[in-house]
């Protein structure tokens, strides 16, 4: 009897965790799909009601952003700050992370929790002292204000995993290229970095990912001419009359390269979230 | 006993050659300028800067007052509000999305075909923009034209006013804040899930326990460590929400949804009282310290962070 | 020319970890320190190698004053416990790094990385990468890594401790020929002392960041100098037996029939070896000792506590008043509880300093 039922309980589970799965699936999926269409739709459509499923996609959110907000200048205002101070926080945190993964320092300890609390630093706590301090050097509204500022937010997570990463990485493989004839340099050039490469395209991504998508700083310590996307996509909703379609299509335009990015190094993800305390 | 602590030292820390000390600092150098630089100069500036009524429009001209800024804040009831909601924040928020993100392990820890798409689609909250979140949600909790009011009727049930209503505002931006960080919890608490040992369960299999005994006396305490982490991070980020609220609410309707980031933003940057501003962000700073010292002391997140040192 | 080590101390921090070590490494020849973990062993091997520099002391290699110099200036090459092999190179290119390091022109390294592969019977993986090899496999290549450039000193540390037993004691006589056969100097670390029994043609046995004794393998296993040496060397270890003495030239011990007829030439030995209580110890290894009729002349009285048959010896363990030790002997059916004499030949009695 219930040798014979086994197979249509284990068959109705199935279905069971199917349906729970793609309704979770759903609820975290459906306001993404909401930002594309409506990014896709024109104004009217947009706030028909009830809502229109199906219509005519039109790129002219997309053609309005470039033309009528200079988005294009934002765009690389962006890049060019997240990806310099992405290199910044990248260099100094890996040197100190080699530094205390493989050298003999007083007070190691206490140096990387010191760096990780800047990790618990709230934005809106260091903001004020920046904003008055960049105004005074004149550095307000310039690239190299929120460079400095994201390379310093970024640092913990550079520290904290790469120091993981290197700790992974046996000392006999370096110690290996110092007998085989390497100087110490050339030991971490030849030998270490090809090794820490995707440790290090991991926690690239997350640096990145947290500068590209901040918000806070980039409205206060910016006027116009450093500008960052996320300011600009506010400024969407600023107008009198709100432009939704816009806000959508600025709101895809900023998300797709952290999600694309993201996706494609999905690997490390997990350590270098919890700044590599949970192997993934 | 001496020879444990040199084989411990050994193993540690082997390859220092002559002026090598030096270079470990040198190498540290550079981490350490941005950091003191950027980081903690400025906070220790704006210690000072909370002990005057500096306020560039009114002239800019920083008078010492002592701790009158912190006397100030104590009577500041607005404060004590926007700090309140905080909590209630952080507390729903962190909680809710905990859960979820426990169930959603054990759910998507079934391996069926195809979860591992399905997994991959729900880690993309967590990647978009907060303001890109922000817009859509409002977009979608229009109360009139929005999507979600047209599928709750859809169901039969009784459309909301979501942000629009000083009742059901902070709920609005707790549910956002839920959906853009639940797949965060939910990638540590998977990952946590997958790397469990296999030997516990078929030992409690053996034993005869149930799923539910199972799940509460074997899983979660394994789980712990990776859970502590997950929630403390969290927290940590949940404590400074800014963006979705700003671009949803801004702090209303009637500060329903007034955070303390959202609150400070306007004491600083619509007043520019930054004399003032500066002494609540120190306020703000020693309580979420005390707060995550509570934490870390209750959990024992630092024995997990040493255990892992350790080996 | 072979390696000078000259008091050579190191200390982390409080810990002293070596302990004003000196020897002398003659040309070619192998030499096997012993010790259990952190005896200061491998720190030392380690400074040799120039991984680790000395707190105090110098090194020569081949009459060079290396103490401070970098590893990649000492010609040295080195084996190591987890192999240390770059796990993003395949075979080939392990093998050949040193040489690309050294700008050896490719063909030369080509020629050089086949004929040594050749040699370890690794020719046929050149193309695989690390992970896709054995443990032993691994190992053969991290040695060829070492010899492809006519290392003048090979340092070794612990190099078959990740290898199972019936492997390990294949490498053993491989290794051994190996560098035999090139001639090099060689410093080989283990705390295995069948290991440094079947290798070495010295071994230094290590305690605590000191040589406690250094000599070839037979002399440390037929005269050990300590307690120490003695438990560590052999398998059932020798029998040690509290003595003293109290009048001279007549010691006496737990089982005085032992110690009675201890030859002249030993017996001068006990003034030497005698601790500040005026105690030492009388050994005698378990292979040595014979059971004979209860009562016979000079043989002590026992009862057989356990009997261990190994097939080819068996292992007896015998109790005389309160005192335990091991006897091996040929096959035998002794049983549980069987009354012996057990004779210790005179010529075979050991003083040890405890």
């Amino acid at each position: 009897m219930s040798a014979h039922r086994a197979p249509i309980r284990r068959f109705s589970k199935m279905i069971l965790v199917y349906i729970l799965a793609l309704l979770a699936t759903a609820f975290f999926a459906f306001p993404i799909f909401w930002m594309i269409t409506a990014s896709l739709k024109s104004d009217q459509s947009i706030t028909t009601y009830p809502p229109v499923w199906v219509f005519a996609p039109t790129l002219q959110n997309y053609v309005k952003l470039v033309e009528e907000l200079g988005i294009m200048k934002m765009f690389i205002n962006s890049a060019v700050i997240v990806g310099l101070s992405t290199c910044l926080a990248m260099v100094c945190g890996t040197l100190a992370a080699y530094a205390l993964a493989r050298f003999d320092i007083r007070n190691k300890q206490l140096i990387a929790f010191e760096v990780l609390s800047i990790r618990m630093l709230p934005p809106i706590v260091s903001v004020v002292p920046m904003f008055i301090l960049a105004r005074w050097l004149g550095v307000f509204d310039t690239y190299w204000l929120l460079i400095a500022a994201y390379a310093l937010s970024g640092l913990p997570f550079v520290v904290w995993v790469m120091r993981v990463f290197i700790q992974d990485i046996p000392q006999s493989i370096e110690e290996a290229a110092l007998i085989d004839g390497c100087s110490r340099l050339e030991a971490f050039w030849r030998v270490m970095l090809p090794l820490l490469l995707p440790g290090l395209a991991a926690t690239m991504v997350i640096v990145f990912m947290f500068a590209w998508n901040e918000f806070l700083l980039a409205s206060m310590l910016t006027s116009n001419a450093a500008k960052t996307l996320p300011v600009i996509a506010a400024n969407t909703l600023n107008a009198k009359s709100i432009a939704w379609g816009m806000a959508s299509a600025a709101g895809v335009i900023m998300s797709l390269p952290v999600v694309v990015l993201v996706l494609l190094m999905q690997r490390y993800l997990v350590r270098g979230l919890t700044l590599g305390a949970v192997k993934g | 006993m001496t020879d444990s602590i040199s084989t411990a030292k050994v193993g540690g820390d082997k390859a220092q050659r002559a002026g090598e000390r030096r270079a470990g600092l040198l190498l540290l150098t550079p981490a350490f300028v941005l950091m003191n630089v950027v980081g903690f100069f400025p906070m220790v500036y704006s210690l000072y800067i909370s002990l005057t009524d500096y306020n560039p429009s009114h002239g800019g001209i920083a008078r010492f007052v002592g701790l009158g800024n912190y006397a100030k804040a104590f009577f500041d009831l607005q404060y004590w509000h926007a700090l309140g909601l905080t909590f209630v924040f952080v507390t729903l928020s962190v909680t809710s999305s905990l859960i979820l993100a426990v169930l959603l392990s054990l759910l998507f820890n079934m391996r069926y075909p195809g979860f591992f798409l399905l997994r991959t689609i729900i880690l993309i909250p967590m990647l978009i923009t907060p303001i890109a979140v922000g817009i859509v949600w409002r977009v979608m909790m229009m109360p009139d034209l929005g999507v979600l009011n047209y599928i709750l009727t859809v169901i039969g049930l009784q459309p909301q006013l979501w942000t629009s209503s000083s009742s059901t505002a902070l709920l609005s931006i707790v549910l956002v804040d839920i959906w853009q960080w639940t797949p965060f919890m939910f990638l540590i608490v998977f990952a946590g899930i997958s790397s469990l040992p296999k030997s516990p369960f078929e030992a409690a299999a053996i034993d005869g326990a149930g799923a539910i005994r199972v799940f509460f006396s074997i899983t979660l305490p394994l789980l712990r460590p990776v859970i502590v982490i997950a929630t403390l991070l969290r927290i940590v980020d949940a404590f400074r929400t800014y963006d979705a609220a700003f671009i949803m609410t801004r702090g209303g309707p009637d500060f329903a949804t007034d955070l303390v980031s959202v609150y400070l933003q306007r004491v600083n940057f619509r007043v520019f009282d930054l004399g003032y501003g500066s002494a609540l962000s120190w306020i703000t700073l020693v309580i979420l310290t005390v707060i995550i010292l509570i934490f870390t002391k209750l959990s024992g997140f630092t024995r997990i962070i040493s255990e892992k040192e350790g080996r | 020319m072979g390696i000078q080590i000259r008091n050579v101390q190191k200390r982390f921090g409080a810990v002293t970890v070596v302990n004003g070590v000196s020897v002398d490494i003659a040309d070619g020849e192998f030499f096997v320190m012993l010790g259990e973990s952190g005896c200061g062993k491998t720190t030392t091997l380690r400074m040799v190698a120039g991984l680790e520099l000395p707190t105090s002391g110098s090194i020569h290699i081949n009459g060079k004053d290396v103490t401070f110099a970098e590893p990649r200036h000492r010609d040295i090459a080195m084996a190591f416990q987890d192999y240390g092999l770059y796990p993003n190179m395949t075979v080939f290119e392990n093998i050949a790094f040193p040489l690309k390091i050294r700008k050896v022109p490719q063909a030369d390294r080509r020629r050089k990385v086949e004929e040594t592969a050749g040699r370890l019977g690794i020719a046929d993986y050149l193309s695989r990468k690390p992970f896709q090899l054995s443990g032993g496999q691994r190992q053969r290549v991290s040695l060829a890594r070492a010899l492809v450039r006519n290392p003048k000193v090979f340092l070794m540390d612990e190099p078959l401790s990740n290898l199972d037993a019936k492997l390990r004691a294949v490498m053993r006589t491989e290794i051994k020929k190996l560098v035999s056969d090139l001639g090099i100097t060689t410093i080989y670390v283990t705390h295995d002392q069948i290991e440094a029994m079947s290798m070495a043609d010295r071994i230094a046995v290590m305690r605590r960041g000191d040589m406690v004794q250094v000599g070839s393998p037979l002399e440390i296993y037929d005269r050990p100098l300590t307690r120490f040496v003695a438990d560590f060397m052999g398998s059932p270890p020798m029998n040690l037996f509290p003595a003293s003495l109290k009048t001279p030239g007549r010691p006496t011990c737990q089982i005085q029939e032992f110690v009675d007829s201890i030859p002249d030439d030993e017996q001068a030995l006990i003034a030497g070896r005698l601790d500040s209580t005026g105690q030492f110890s009388a050994g005698i290894r378990p292979e040595h000792l014979k059971l004979v009729q209860p009562g016979s002349a000079g043989s002590a009285r026992a009862v057989v506590d356990f009997v261990e048959p190994l097939g080819q010896t068996t292992n007896v363990y015998l109790t005389a008043g309160e005192t335990r030790f091991i006897a091996v002997t040929d096959r035998c059916n002794r049983q549980v509880g069987d009354v012996v004499g057990v004779y210790a030949p005179p010529e075979f009695v050991r003083v040890i300093a405890n």
